[in-house]
């Protein structure tokens, strides 16, 4: 188990003898603790699998076929998921081309830009955007994006007026039946989820790829410059390219987080309750496969034994899809930026050489449905044209001439010092823009949180009264609705979740940071970055599927808290192990060398020396793990499922999230302003809980190490 | 320019007025009388296919200060690094040979735990534990079950005092070692390594990292350290091997990259009078 | 005769500049240069005279490096770092606002202490990696200057069946003689070199020294280094620098190398080569 291991060739026997015995213990312990985590997931992929089997078996390939998903499966009828895929995709697209380039803009002004005193507020800025609850985002997509984007006067009407002749703002939507009809313009649609998305994303992508740019060693930027690159050379030669690989992880990352994503999504899709075929067209109303389960949620019923045999299927697509896109983004992560000293065999490279002019024109004529033919084939004859001038310029060259000045710019503008120096200016200000693209949608949600939440929540038994105006603690009812039964179920639900998944994540992670440099090791982080990539939705719809279905917990009752709590506690493993084995690793080796030095057991070295040091770490990692948690809505709204009141976690059991969730999009004012008031209440425990100790510990920690 | 090269003369002084080398009569004593502490014989060690150390046989006598130097890349760290089963943190890694203290094979029947609180170690960047001076100089001992406060507080003013470091901290006693100065952190890594009372103390280029005040400070201490421990010394820096050893021994490495040792002898033989000539175009500053 | 000096040179009217084999002197007054608050270097006056290879000597912390690195204006990328005084290349003054450092560092080429190659870069786009900032792609001229700058520094024979390999397949010092075909590429007048042989063995070092020395034929070279041998074996001229205990370093005494080592004029100097500290 441990990596003491033996060096002596003759004596291996004698050499496993050596190891201390508290220490075997101590590795097994934790050992167990990060094996959970495998078998969690192995479960996991079995129960989805055995599940849908009856639907794979039943739809066949109409699954993915066919755009046709009726109301339930009792009469035999056919499963068709075909739209929600479509949706899913167009989305996730959308979202890593607009939320990609801003975090990539953005990570680049924090790491090679951004002045040391704006880096850390910045940064923190940025992290905030990924503390906010999905629900929030949802909330405040309808109640204020849907608003200037849909709309007779909305950005939608205008996109449609003036570049109405790309099929991607085109306002028609064909049927089935062959009739055409006119989106809605309601701001709900795949492009508002798909820019709500964006943002949603621009966190992940932007503090892996900020890491992964820090990686790259100074030399390299300085070698560039050295050579006299601008700025923005040195970045897009030397930094870029040694850090292409994790940055292209890191919006896989971002795009698995994307195709996931429920709560937010299901709000502002606008969903597809009649059939309308997937469209070029980005104003038109969709479903993903996630906000299926969240908009539907009331028709996962194991009665029904096609429909939910079905909806698991649709559960193990959206699995295996970002499982895979998962395990290519840890592999381009975890390599970042190594660099073998392998060869481009000959061969390989001639046709890497190749297919370069080949990729330009097949992307642009694969975006075609969106952007119309010939305007993908302007395109590429002006992007074949510039080749064929920069080859005549070489034989021009050749032959000792030179080509007219004008046409050298056009073909290596780059020769120019002011055109290198304009393009310099242009990035810098480009990143600038990225940033704010990712900072200001923060701006507007603290400030909508704010001025609409605070005024709700002084009003009067709001926080003593439950949502159907009982108060929580006895009493007569009255006519004022509160939100009391949601903090009360929020925090019961995040409180089990703690009991259960801190402990173990951090067993976990100690024994990934501290013994898991073997292929155990590997499999377990490898597992637990699994696990973070499954979208919660899926988790909830596992713990559906073998808690609440087989009324496991609470006999004869199905939906209940303590399943919820599992579910949340199943989420906040991966992120607490994770995060514990990082911030061990930041303690540096020498610490250990020097207690090893002594004669101390590796075990005691682990818990007098090397966990101390990390402490205020840890102990920020794991609040963030209960933070994301806090937040989340779709996982609880599979199992907990409460509302307006709270009968103990036996029963259904409510939550904030839930509260918003239900309430978020109704349109009478009453509802909004309790969505609001619940939205600055969850703002609040989310942000204190992940923000308020970091800063708190933040200062210790940095003495410590 | 050969002129200049020949800076041997350079190093003379340096020999001459170094602060207390062993006699070399006395020096070449001690290596022939009776048992070696550590005996290092046929050693052979390898990072998976790659072979750091070749062939390396050496004995090192007891209360004596053995240096080891050579180039960067020529494995001495990796050498000393065996003598405490360190080597062992590493994966992949296979040793060959046997390395002897007092007569037994360490790599034989013996808990690494055990052996490393008989040989002690202080590294190159000083590396005290974010605690309180107090609890830096403790914290062996109180791993060894030593509970009691008085014997504790004891062993802490024994050891700091052994460190040369008791009047510089014994009125901060409990102010974080990571307040203290680099050498002065250094000396603190001493006194926490013998507060475990251990027979060897491995110094993996303990001065690199501090500024010419502090080196000396060190290399006094050295010396004075040398009446009850065997020292052996891992540095880059020529002089300081010329100044504070008895011994020393020259790595260098072989084509393939392994490390060998060229050359053991009394310090002063090898810097005035190197029989290999490697080992004297190194001393002399050809390369490296 | 490589190619013409750069399209974008608009910056010298400087008369020296007629023929690119000779280098052009540098020459610093009063330079002062600070890391945040930090003052690193303290009134550096000194010039370094075109095809002789200068030495800059000292402990660690004497700010030789930071002088190097004034000189072509890589010590402004260091965070907090920031100089005054001026700094001459030929006759213009590099430290002028006005100045980009961009155009600066294209003429001072610079050979860093560890090798760095580009590791996502073959062997030939490393050493065109240069050229191609300057957008020139022409394939045939690229390939012309790859053989020539690695046949200038010795690297050719190594390397010439294996041009498309990463520039990091190679050893050490390979890795620091590619940089240095990398540096000459570009044509440079100076070439600065910040200890280029402190990670190399033996063997790769020699052939460092005997390529510095075929290269001053063409250009000024200035070396850091913490090998006084070195210094005595290569260098025309030596700089001693030392810091005092509030780190600041200052130029104790630049003389004819064959005199700093014979006969130093300073007494921290004979301190110093003889080893007393450091």
């Amino acid at each position: 188990m441990a990596t003491t291991s033996p060096v002596n060739t003759r004596a291996k026997t004698a050499a496993a003898n050596d190891t201390n015995l508290g220490d075997r213990i101590f590795a097994i312990i934790t050992a167990i603790t990060a094996g959970i985590i495998v078998a969690i997931v192995i479960i996991f992929a079995v129960v989805l699998v055995t599940g849908s089997w009856t639907s794979v078996v039943h739809n066949g390939l109409n699954f993915i076929t066919s755009i046709d998903w009726p109301d339930n499966g009792f009469d035999n009828a056919l499963f068709g998921a075909q739209n929600y895929i479509f949706g899913t995709i167009i989305t996730s697209a959308f979202a890593l081309l607009i939320g990609g380039l801003a975090s990539l803009g953005a990570a680049i002004f924090l790491s090679e830009y951004s002045p040391p005193w704006l880096r850390t507020p910045l940064s923190f800025l940025v992290e905030l955007l990924a503390a906010v609850p999905s629900v929030v985002y949802g909330f405040w997509g309808i109640q204020f994006v849907s608003g200037f984007m849909g709309g007779p006067d909305g950005v939608e009407r205008s996109l449609n007026k003036f570049l109405g002749w790309l099929p991607l703002f085109s306002d028609k939507v064909g049927t089935t039946r062959g009739a055409t009809l006119e989106v809605a313009f309601n701001g709900r649609d795949i492009l508002v989820a798909g820019l709500i998305l964006s943002i949603m994303i621009i966190p992940t992508i932007t503090s892996i790829s900020r890491d992964v740019i820090r990686t790259v060693p100074d030399s390299q930027r300085e070698g560039m410059l050295a050579m006299g690159a601008t700025r923005w050379q040195s970045i897009r030669r030397a930094v870029l390219s040694y850090g292409k690989q994790g940055i292209i992880g890191a919006l896989i990352l971002g795009l698995g987080r994307a195709l996931g994503e429920t709560i937010a999504v299901a709000f502002l899709i606008g969903g597809a309750s009649t059939v309308i075929p997937p469209q070029g067209t980005l104003l038109n109303r969709g479903e993903s496969i996630a906000s299926k389960f969240a908009n539907n949620y009331n028709e996962i019923s194991p009665a029904d034994t096609n429909g939910f045999s079905a909806f698991l299927e649709l559960g193990l697509v959206l699995f295996i899809i970002t499982l895979i896109i998962n395990v290519i983004a840890q592999i381009l992560v975890s390599q970042g930026t190594k660099h073998s000293g392998k060869k481009n065999t000959g061969l390989w490279s001639n046709i890497t050489k190749w297919l370069q002019y080949l990729v330009f024109p097949i992307l642009v004529l694969i975006a075609s449905p969106f952007i119309s033919l010939p305007v993908a084939l302007v395109v590429i004859v002006l992007w074949a044209l510039l080749k064929g001038l920069r080859a005549y310029q070489v034989r021009v060259e050749e032959k000792g001439g030179e080509l007219p000045k004008f046409l050298t710019y056009i073909a290596e503008p780059n020769k120019s010092y002011n055109y290198r120096k304009f393009i310099n200016r242009l990035m810098q200000g480009l990143f600038v823009l990225a940033l704010l693209v990712a900072i200001i949608p923060l701006a507007a949600i603290f400030i909508l949180v704010i001025t609409k939440g605070l005024p709700v929540v002084f009003q009067p038994d709001f926080l003593i009264n439950d949502t159907s105006g009982r108060p929580l603690l006895g009493g007569l009812p009255t006519n004022n609705k509160g939100i009391a039964q949601a903090i009360l179920g929020t925090g019961l639900l995040v409180g089990m979740a703690s009991v259960i998944g801190i402990p173990l994540g951090i067993l976990a992670g100690i024994y990934l940071s501290e013994y898991g440099k073997n292929r155990f090791g590997r499999l377990v982080r490898f597992t637990a970055d699994v696990l973070q990539g499954v979208p919660s939705i899926i988790i909830g719809l596992f713990i559906l599927t073998v808690v609440i279905n087989n009324s496991l917990f609470v006999p004869g009752q199905k939906y209940n808290g303590w399943a919820g709590s599992i579910a949340l506690a199943i989420m906040m493993l991966p992120i607490i192990s994770r995060t514990t084995e990082e911030i061990l690793r930041l303690v540096p080796d020498n610490m250990r060398e020097a207690a090893l030095a002594l004669g101390v057991p590796k075990w005691r070295v682990i818990l007098t020396v090397v966990l101390p040091a990390a402490l205020s770490g840890v102990v920020t990692g794991v609040i963030l793990g209960v933070a994301r948690v806090a937040g989340e809505t779709a996982p609880i709204l599979l199992t907990a499922r409460g509302n307006d009141s709270f009968n103990g976690l036996n029963d259904q059991t409510p939550a904030l999230t839930l509260v918003m969730y239900n309430y978020g999009r109704r349109p009478d004012a009453a509802s909004v302003d309790l969505s609001w008031g619940a939205a600055f209440v969850l703002m609040l425990i989310v942000l204190l809980l992940s923000f308020g100790v970091r800063y708190l510990t933040r200062n210790r920690l940095k003495a410590s190490l | 320019m050969s002129e200049f090269t020949g800076s041997i003369s350079s190093v003379n002084p340096l020999i001459r007025t170094a602060i207390n080398v062993a006699d070399e009569a006395v020096a070449v004593e001690a290596l022939e009388a009776g048992e070696p502490k550590l005996e290092i014989q046929g050693l052979n060690f390898f990072y998976g296919k790659f072979q750091a150390l070749r062939n390396i046989s050496v004995k090192m006598p007891a209360r004596r200060i053995t240096s080891i130097i050579g180039p960067s890349g020529t494995g001495k760290s990796t050498f000393l690094r065996l003598f405490n089963r360190m080597s062992d943190l590493v994966p992949g890694t296979r040793v060959e040979g046997q390395v002897r203290l007092d007569g037994q094979n360490i790599f034989e029947g013996l808990d690494p735990v055990r052996l490393r609180s008989k040989v002690g170690m202080v590294f190159q960047k000083p590396n005290p534990f974010p605690k309180s001076i107090y609890d830096n100089i403790a914290y062996g001992p109180r791993m060894h079950r030593i509970k009691n406060k008085k014997q504790l507080d004891e062993i802490v003013e024994r050891s700091a005092r052994g460190a040369y470091i008791w009047e510089e901290i014994k009125d901060k006693l409990h102010v974080s070692a990571m307040a203290l100065s680099g050498g002065q952190q250094q000396r603190l890594c001493i006194a926490r390594a013998i507060a475990v009372e251990p027979e060897v103390i491995l110094m993996d280029e303990p001065c690199s990292a501090l500024d010419p005040i502090s080196t000396i400070k060190v290399e006094e201490l050295m010396l004075q350290l040398r009446s009850n421990y065997t020292i052996v010394i891992v540095t880059h820096n020529m002089q300081q091997a010329a100044r504070a050893s008895d011994f020393t021994s020259v790595f260098m490495m072989a084509p393939d990259r392994a490390g060998e040792l060229v050359e053991f002898g009394p310090t002063k033989e090898i810097f005035t009078r190197p029989k290999d000539e490697r080992t004297e175009q190194y001393v002399t500053g050809r390369f490296g | 005769m490589m190619q013409p000096t750069t399209q974008t040179a608009n910056t010298g009217a400087t008369p020296s500049n007629g023929k690119t084999a000779v280098g052009k002197s540098v020459r610093t007054e009063k330079l002062n240069a600070y890391y945040g608050k930090h003052h690193a270097i303290k009134d550096v006056t000194v010039e370094f005279e075109p095809n002789l290879i200068t030495a800059l000597i000292g402990p660690s912390g004497c700010g030789k490096s930071t002088l190097l690195r004034n000189l072509n204006r890589m010590h402004e990328v260091v965070l907090g770092g920031r100089a005054e005084g001026k700094i001459f290349l030929g006759d213009e003054n590099i430290l002028d606002k006005k100045v980009d450092a961009a155009l600066i560092r294209r003429k001072i080429g610079m050979v860093f202490q560890r090798p760095n190659p580009f590791p996502a870069l073959s062997i030939k786009e490393n050493v065109v990696s240069g050229l191609r900032l300057e957008g020139e792609s022409n394939p045939h001229k690229l390939e012309r200057v790859i053989e020539e700058s690695l046949k200038r520094s010795f690297l050719w024979d190594e390397v010439k069946d294996k041009l498309d390999e990463p520039g990091v397949s190679l050893s050490g010092g390979q890795q620091q003689r590619l940089c240095i075909a990398r540096t000459i590429a570009v044509e440079p007048d100076v070439i600065l070199m910040d200890e280029p042989c402190s990670a190399l063995d033996p063997i790769s070092t020699l052939k460092i020294e005997d390529l510095m020395l075929d290269l001053k034929q063409r250009y000024t070279i200035i070396i850091v280094t913490h090998n006084m041998q070195q210094a005595a074996r290569v260098s025309d001229k030596t700089g001693f620098m030392l810091a005092g205990a509030e780190r600041t370093g200052q130029l104790v005494e630049y003389n004819d190398t064959k005199k700093i080592f014979t006969s130093p004029q300073d007494q921290r100097t004979e301190d110093y080569i003889s080893g007393r500290f450091g």
